[in-house]
Protein backbone atom coordinates (compact mmCIF):
# COMPACT_ATOMS: atom_id res chain seq x y z
CA UNK A 1 0.00 0.00 0.00
CA UNK A 2 1.43 3.35 -1.06
CA UNK A 3 2.28 5.64 1.90
CA UNK A 4 0.18 8.84 1.86
CA UNK A 5 2.07 12.13 1.77
CA UNK A 6 2.02 13.83 5.17
CA UNK A 7 0.56 17.31 5.71
CA UNK A 8 3.21 17.95 8.34
CA UNK A 9 6.85 18.95 8.01
CA UNK A 10 9.45 17.18 10.14
CA UNK A 11 9.27 19.69 12.99
CA UNK A 12 5.46 19.41 13.14
CA UNK A 13 5.83 15.62 12.96
CA UNK A 14 8.19 15.69 15.95
CA UNK A 15 5.73 17.90 17.84
CA UNK A 16 2.85 15.54 17.04
CA UNK A 17 4.95 12.57 18.15
CA UNK A 18 5.61 14.37 21.45
CA UNK A 19 1.86 15.06 21.88
CA UNK A 20 1.00 11.42 21.14
CA UNK A 21 3.71 10.25 23.55
CA UNK A 22 2.35 12.43 26.36
CA UNK A 23 -1.17 11.14 25.60
CA UNK A 24 0.01 7.54 25.72
CA UNK A 25 1.68 8.00 29.12
CA UNK A 26 -1.33 9.88 30.47
CA UNK A 27 -3.55 6.96 29.38
CA UNK A 28 -1.13 4.48 30.98
CA UNK A 29 -1.09 6.18 34.41
CA UNK A 30 -4.78 7.10 34.30
CA UNK A 31 -5.72 3.47 33.59
CA UNK A 32 -3.53 2.31 36.49
CA UNK A 33 -5.07 4.91 38.78
CA UNK A 34 -8.60 3.92 37.73
CA UNK A 35 -7.83 0.27 38.56
CA UNK A 36 -6.80 1.25 42.10
CA UNK A 37 -9.67 3.69 42.58
CA UNK A 38 -12.29 1.20 41.42
CA UNK A 39 -10.80 -1.51 43.64
CA UNK A 40 -10.95 0.88 46.59
CA UNK A 41 -14.53 1.94 45.85
CA UNK A 42 -16.05 -1.42 44.91
CA UNK A 43 -13.91 -3.71 47.06
CA UNK A 44 -10.85 -5.79 46.25
CA UNK A 45 -12.76 -8.91 45.23
CA UNK A 46 -14.73 -7.22 42.43
CA UNK A 47 -12.50 -8.07 39.47
CA UNK A 48 -15.35 -8.02 36.92
CA UNK A 49 -15.71 -4.28 37.54
CA UNK A 50 -12.15 -3.55 36.42
CA UNK A 51 -11.84 -6.23 33.71
CA UNK A 52 -12.07 -3.77 30.79
CA UNK A 53 -9.52 -1.31 32.14
CA UNK A 54 -7.22 -4.15 33.20
CA UNK A 55 -7.22 -5.72 29.72
CA UNK A 56 -6.49 -2.38 28.02
CA UNK A 57 -3.77 -1.56 30.56
CA UNK A 58 -2.08 -4.95 30.13
CA UNK A 59 -2.21 -4.71 26.31
CA UNK A 60 -0.65 -1.22 26.45
CA UNK A 61 2.04 -2.34 28.90
CA UNK A 62 2.79 -5.45 26.82
CA UNK A 63 3.08 -3.41 23.62
CA UNK A 64 5.45 -0.86 25.22
CA UNK A 65 7.63 -3.60 26.70
CA UNK A 66 7.73 -5.69 23.52
CA UNK A 67 8.45 -2.71 21.25
CA UNK A 68 11.29 -1.49 23.47
CA UNK A 69 12.73 -4.99 23.68
CA UNK A 70 12.53 -5.42 19.89
CA UNK A 71 14.50 -2.22 19.42
CA UNK A 72 17.10 -3.01 22.09
CA UNK A 73 15.94 -0.23 24.43
CA UNK A 74 15.84 -0.60 28.21
CA UNK A 75 15.31 2.81 29.78
CA UNK A 76 16.45 6.43 29.42
CA UNK A 77 18.17 6.55 32.80
CA UNK A 78 18.12 3.13 34.50
CA UNK A 79 20.59 0.36 33.68
CA UNK A 80 19.66 -3.28 33.16
CA UNK A 81 21.82 -4.56 36.00
CA UNK A 82 20.90 -6.72 39.04
CA UNK A 83 21.39 -3.89 41.58
CA UNK A 84 18.99 -1.54 39.75
CA UNK A 85 16.48 -4.35 39.20
CA UNK A 86 16.63 -5.19 42.92
CA UNK A 87 16.01 -1.58 43.97
CA UNK A 88 13.18 -1.09 41.47
CA UNK A 89 11.53 -4.40 42.50
CA UNK A 90 11.81 -3.45 46.20
CA UNK A 91 10.35 0.01 45.64
CA UNK A 92 7.48 -1.22 43.46
CA UNK A 93 6.65 -4.13 45.79
CA UNK A 94 6.59 -1.83 48.85
CA UNK A 95 4.44 0.76 47.05
CA UNK A 96 1.85 -1.65 45.65
CA UNK A 97 1.69 -3.82 48.78
CA UNK A 98 1.16 -0.67 50.86
CA UNK A 99 -1.63 0.55 48.57
CA UNK A 100 -3.44 -2.80 48.68
CA UNK A 101 -2.94 -3.04 52.46
CA UNK A 102 -4.49 0.41 52.93
CA UNK A 103 -7.38 -0.46 50.59
CA UNK A 104 -7.90 -3.72 52.50
CA UNK A 105 -7.86 -1.86 55.84
CA UNK A 106 -10.41 0.68 54.53
CA UNK A 107 -12.69 -2.15 53.40
CA UNK A 108 -12.35 -4.58 56.33
CA UNK A 109 -11.05 -2.40 59.24
CA UNK A 110 -8.60 -5.08 60.39
CA UNK A 111 -5.02 -4.02 61.17
CA UNK A 112 -3.61 -7.60 61.45
CA UNK A 113 -5.32 -8.40 58.16
CA UNK A 114 -3.84 -5.32 56.50
CA UNK A 115 -0.37 -6.19 57.85
CA UNK A 116 -0.68 -9.75 56.58
CA UNK A 117 -1.87 -8.45 53.19
CA UNK A 118 1.16 -6.15 53.05
CA UNK A 119 3.60 -8.93 53.97
CA UNK A 120 2.21 -11.51 51.55
CA UNK A 121 1.83 -9.05 48.68
CA UNK A 122 5.26 -7.53 49.26
CA UNK A 123 7.01 -10.91 49.18
CA UNK A 124 5.03 -12.17 46.22
CA UNK A 125 5.37 -8.96 44.20
CA UNK A 126 9.08 -8.64 44.95
CA UNK A 127 9.85 -12.19 43.78
CA UNK A 128 7.73 -11.86 40.62
CA UNK A 129 9.03 -8.36 39.76
CA UNK A 130 12.69 -9.21 40.35
CA UNK A 131 12.32 -12.42 38.37
CA UNK A 132 10.57 -10.67 35.49
CA UNK A 133 13.11 -7.81 35.42
CA UNK A 134 16.06 -10.21 35.54
CA UNK A 135 14.66 -12.30 32.69
CA UNK A 136 13.85 -9.17 30.69
CA UNK A 137 17.37 -7.83 31.26
CA UNK A 138 18.87 -11.04 29.84
CA UNK A 139 16.57 -10.85 26.79
CA UNK A 140 17.34 -7.14 26.35
CA UNK A 141 21.13 -7.67 26.41
CA UNK A 142 20.83 -10.49 23.87
CA UNK A 143 18.71 -8.33 21.57
CA UNK A 144 20.95 -5.26 21.97
CA UNK A 145 24.02 -7.35 21.06
CA UNK A 146 22.22 -8.87 18.07
CA UNK A 147 21.27 -5.40 16.80
CA UNK A 148 24.84 -4.14 17.28
CA UNK A 149 26.22 -7.06 15.27
CA UNK A 150 23.57 -6.65 12.58
CA UNK A 151 24.43 -2.95 12.20
CA UNK A 152 27.97 -3.96 11.25
CA UNK A 153 26.54 -6.02 8.36
CA UNK A 154 24.00 -3.50 7.10
CA UNK A 155 21.12 -1.16 8.03
CA UNK A 156 18.06 -2.74 9.69
CA UNK A 157 14.49 -1.40 9.51
CA UNK A 158 13.20 -0.70 13.01
CA UNK A 159 9.84 0.69 14.17
CA UNK B 1 9.87 25.40 -1.75
CA UNK B 2 11.65 23.29 0.86
CA UNK B 3 8.43 21.57 2.01
CA UNK B 4 8.38 23.12 5.50
CA UNK B 5 6.31 25.80 7.19
CA UNK B 6 7.52 29.35 7.89
CA UNK B 7 7.23 28.54 11.59
CA UNK B 8 9.75 25.73 11.16
CA UNK B 9 12.18 27.97 9.26
CA UNK B 10 11.84 30.56 12.01
CA UNK B 11 12.61 27.95 14.67
CA UNK B 12 15.67 26.78 12.72
CA UNK B 13 16.91 30.40 12.49
CA UNK B 14 16.29 30.90 16.21
CA UNK B 15 18.18 27.70 17.04
CA UNK B 16 15.20 26.12 18.79
CA UNK B 17 14.82 23.30 16.27
CA UNK B 18 17.57 21.11 14.77
CA UNK B 19 16.68 20.08 11.23
CA UNK B 20 17.70 16.72 9.82
CA UNK B 21 20.42 16.59 7.16
CA UNK B 22 17.71 15.83 4.61
CA UNK B 23 15.85 19.02 5.50
CA UNK B 24 19.08 21.04 5.51
CA UNK B 25 19.78 19.85 1.97
CA UNK B 26 16.19 20.63 0.88
CA UNK B 27 16.59 24.20 2.16
CA UNK B 28 19.97 24.55 0.43
CA UNK B 29 18.57 23.31 -2.89
CA UNK B 30 15.57 25.62 -2.60
CA UNK B 31 17.86 28.64 -2.03
CA UNK B 32 20.57 27.47 -4.42
CA UNK B 33 23.20 27.66 -1.69
CA UNK B 34 25.55 25.20 -0.03
CA UNK B 35 25.41 23.64 3.46
CA UNK B 36 28.50 25.66 4.33
CA UNK B 37 26.82 28.94 3.36
CA UNK B 38 23.69 28.33 5.41
CA UNK B 39 24.56 26.06 8.30
CA UNK B 40 28.26 26.37 9.09
CA UNK B 41 29.12 27.58 12.61
CA UNK B 42 32.48 28.28 14.23
CA UNK B 43 33.55 25.92 16.99
CA UNK B 44 32.51 27.02 20.51
CA UNK B 45 35.11 29.27 22.24
CA UNK B 46 36.04 26.75 25.01
CA UNK B 47 37.36 24.34 22.44
CA UNK B 48 39.33 27.00 20.50
CA UNK B 49 41.10 28.14 23.73
CA UNK B 50 42.56 24.65 24.18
Amino acid sequence: MKKQKSNLDERQEQTLLRIERNGCWFAFWALLASLFIQQAVFGMGELKVVAGEWIIFMLLAAYLAAACMKNGIWDRRLKADPKTNLLVSLAAAILFAAVFAVVGYCNYRSLPGAAATFAVLFLGLFVVLFGALSLSAVMYKKRANALEEASCDGPEEQD
Amino acid sequence: MAGVTRQTIGMIEAGTFNPSLKLCLSICWALDMTLNDLFWEEKPSEETEE
